[in-house]
């Protein structure tokens, strides 16, 4: 039997997200989470940072579609 | 990875420096090293964990610290001169391509001025990737290295001994299946991304309350309040979920150890009615005896029996003549006294001759009558003795044949108890209505947990209908709050991300699960070729799920040695799907296994990694069928040898 592809399973899974916006943050926190994994210390702030700019985004796109 | 070389100092009984070469072989990947108890096995493995993790591998030791690996010989040698020593352990491994070393070492100084304490005076941790020149490049993030190729936290499936494989066979293990599968595929990479948004969402949900005015202020207070009752309900929620599997692992355990009581208890039951009846059959055999023995002295008079029978009918003789007794004469004599008149007709007056004649003849009679009587007693004694001594013969027999069969029955439950009480004997010794007991309290338990489960769904359904109300009216009592409504949107953005996450999660988990179970299923029969009837699962509670072929649960009928060969099919179809293809290094790993299914994992184990390193010790584990199914697999066998007087390990390569 092949093993798991993990990545691949997780991008597909990651596809099926329909928000754009939502997909990138997403993107962002598994990043962030692998960069991070096993350490003391997690950086929300980045979090808090990645969901900030894509609603900048969405707000800039409001504002675009006036 | 691929382990290519370990380097020990100083390591344990390890005295100066010591290598371990694994080089690369075609066809060949098993690395073999043999030692007796105590020759330093675990060492090899202790210092391969250590070389990797370190401090972090410190942390994890039983009953030992870091210091109990500094070689005696090397120490002592060294304090009589008031010297410290290096202890060192490093790893030389390739990686995608590239090799790379990784060291731990510590300085170790006398802390006493007799030379007898030991300090830690410094330590050093390091990672170099080294070029094809041989330039060493040190590697400063050495825990992101360590976390992309093999993170500390899935270390136990892929460096594990004996006992862990024993440990994950135990009905409780499922905490440590989830979370083996949880950190191995990176799902808890997935979940810890779901907490870290949901903490995003309260952040940007705090400032909009704090920027609101008015209504706005109100109805965003009331929104905090719900969805922050809402986040405690689902934490309690699964804190009950996590309880629920708590009480049901222990159910597993109680249930297990009355299936095996099963037989026990039965045996119990048989033994005790034995024993009663071994009691009253001894009682019943005493009674026998001791009528046996008043009886046989009467017996025992039967030689009598025809002295006796003569007697006996010649008074028969007697009595039948009118012999004995005879007693007319002497009422008649009274008769003839009482009204003084003689048989012939004359009369007599007390005192004549005639009254002192008849006197003397009526005590005559009597003399007479009495010896009758006596006769008659004796012939009644005579005939009630002979009948006596026929009964008490008769008796005799009867009472015979009793103390035979209850002799014989008595043999037959002293054999009988002795069997089952070698049986009782290798069973294990509980206290059944304990462990009752204690299964009616879990059973109870799950009762009150599955109501309070009920109970916080349907409180997180109220909870998402009041928070799906206030959103609408958020929206509204917002509209000229600017600020608010941009807080809105980032919280709104965080909450929508961390349920798409957590639906990715579960989808992903699912198919983990999946996996592993195929894989362990498959390598399962591989290792238990007879058991190819049962159906092995892993549920989704993460249990061991063994069905026969009617689909009935038969966990419990495996034996301990099937049990362990399920626990090593997961722990390695763990490392398998984990795509990261480290080495497998396992210290004992058939320490615990019965020959069958040794032989049979012997054969599975080149196919189960790309390179595997086995601490055997000879003859339980490596033996004759053993050393003949894995020697052609191994691409370097090392025999360890330990000198008692010298306490320290040498290495030769076999």
């Amino acid at each position: 039997m092949p093993p798991l592809k993990s990545r691949t399973k997780l991008l597909m899974l990651f596809s099926t997200v329909k928000n754009d916006n939502v997909r990138f943050i997403l993107g962002e926190i598994i990043s962030l989470e692998s960069e991070f994994r096993s350490m003391g210390r997690f950086p929300q702030k980045r979090v808090n940072d990645t969901v900030d700019n894509e609603a900048h985004k969405i707000e800039l796109g409001r504002q675009a579609s006036k | 990875m691929r382990i290519e070389k370990l380097t020990v100092e100083n390591f344990s009984s390890f005295y100066g420096k010591h290598e371990f070469e694994f080089p690369q072989q075609t066809g060949k990947n098993l690395f073999i090293i043999l030692g007796g108890s105590g020759y330093g096995k675990t060492s090899i493995f202790d210092a391969i964990n250590w070389a990797l993790y370190g401090e972090q591998y410190e942390s994890t030791l039983v009953e030992k610290t870091i210091i109990d690996f500094v070689n005696e010989t090397a120490f002592s040698g060294a304090a009589k001169n008031n010297k410290g020593i290096e202890v060192s352990s490093t790893l030389h491994f390739e990686h995608n391509g590239k090799h790379h070393t990784i060291s731990q070492s510590l300085f170790i100084n006398p802390s006493r001025e007799d030379g007898s304490g030991k300090q830690i005076s410094d330590r050093q941790s390091a990672l170099y990737e080294i070029d094809i020149n041989g330039n060493h490049k040190r590697i400063k993030a050495l825990d992101s290295f360590l976390n992309e190729i093999l993170p500390t936290n899935v270390r136990d499936y892929f460096l594990f001994n004996g006992d862990r494989i024993n440990q994950l066979s135990s009905p409780t293990a499922s905490n440590e299946i989830r979370d083996g599968i949880y950190r191995v595929v990176d799902l808890e990479l997935l979940q810890n991304g779901v907490e870290h948004l949901q903490e995003s969402a309260r952040y940007f949900r705090r400032l909009a309350k704090d920027a609101a005015k008015g209504e706005a202020a109100d109805i965003e207070e009331q929104y905090s309040k719900q969805a922050e009752e809402h986040e405690d309900l689902k934490d309690q929620l699964n804190n009950l979920v996590a309880e629920k599997r708590a009480i049901q692992d222990r159910s597993e355990v109680l249930n297990d150890k009355l299936r095996e009581l099963g037989p026990a208890i039965e045996l119990q039951k048989r033994r005790d009615s034995l024993t009663t009846h071994h009691k009253l059959s001894e009682e019943r055999l005493e009674e026998i005896k001791a009528e046996l023995k008043a009886t046989s002295a009467i017996a025992a008079m039967g030689v009598s029996i025809e002295i006796l029978q003569n007697l006996e009918d010649q008074l028969e003789e007697m009595r039948s003549k009118g012999e004995i007794p005879s007693s007319i004469s002497e009422r008649l004599l009274e008769d003839i006294l009482e009204i003084h008149k003689c048989i012939c007709g004359s009369e007599f007056v007390h005192g004549d001759h005639i009254f002192n004649e008849l006197t003397q003849r009526l005590q005559r009679e009597k003399e007479k009558e009495r010896k009758g009587q006596d006769l008659l007693d004796l012939f009644f004694e005579v005939r009630a003795s002979r009948e006596n001594i026929q009964d008490s013969q008769l008796r005799m027999r009867q009472l015979d044949e009793f103390r035979a069969k209850y002799d014989s029955e008595i043999v037959e439950i002293d054999k009988e108890l002795t069997e089952i009480l070698t049986k009782l004997e290798n069973l294990p010794d509980e206290d059944v209505s304990k462990l009752a007991n204690n299964l009616a309290a879990a059973t109870s338990e799950l009762i009150d947990i599955n109501r309070k489960i009920n109970l916080a769904a349907n409180r997180i359904e109220e909870k998402e209908k009041a928070l799906k109300e206030l959103e609408i009216k958020r929206d509204k009592a917002s509209q000229s709050q600017e600020q608010v409504q941009r807080y809105q949107l980032r919280e709104r953005l965080a909450q929508e991300a961390t349920s798409e996450l957590h639906r990715i999660f579960e989808d992903f988990a699912e198919d983990s699960r999946k996996q592993i179970e195929q894989l362990t299923s498959l390598e399962f029969t591989n290792f238990i070729p007879t058991a190819n009837a049962l159906s092995i699962g892993i549920s989704k509670e993460f249990h061991y799920d063994v069905r026969d072929q009617n689909g009935h649960p038969a966990l419990q009928q495996l034996s301990n040695g099937q049990k362990q060969a399920l626990s090593l099919a997961y722990i390695t179809s763990i490392s398998r799907v984990s795509e990261k293809d480290p080495p497998l290094v396992i210290d004992m790993p058939f320490g615990r296994l019965d020959e069958e299914v040794q032989t049979n994992i012997a054969k599975r184990l080149p196919e189960l990694a790309s390179q595997i390193i086995l601490l055997m010790l000879p003859g339980p584990e490596w033996n004759e069928e053993t050393a003949k199914i894995l020697r052609p697999n191994a691409a370097a066998i090392y025999k360890l040898d330990f000198d008692e007087n010298t306490r320290q390990t040498t290495i030769m390569k076999g």
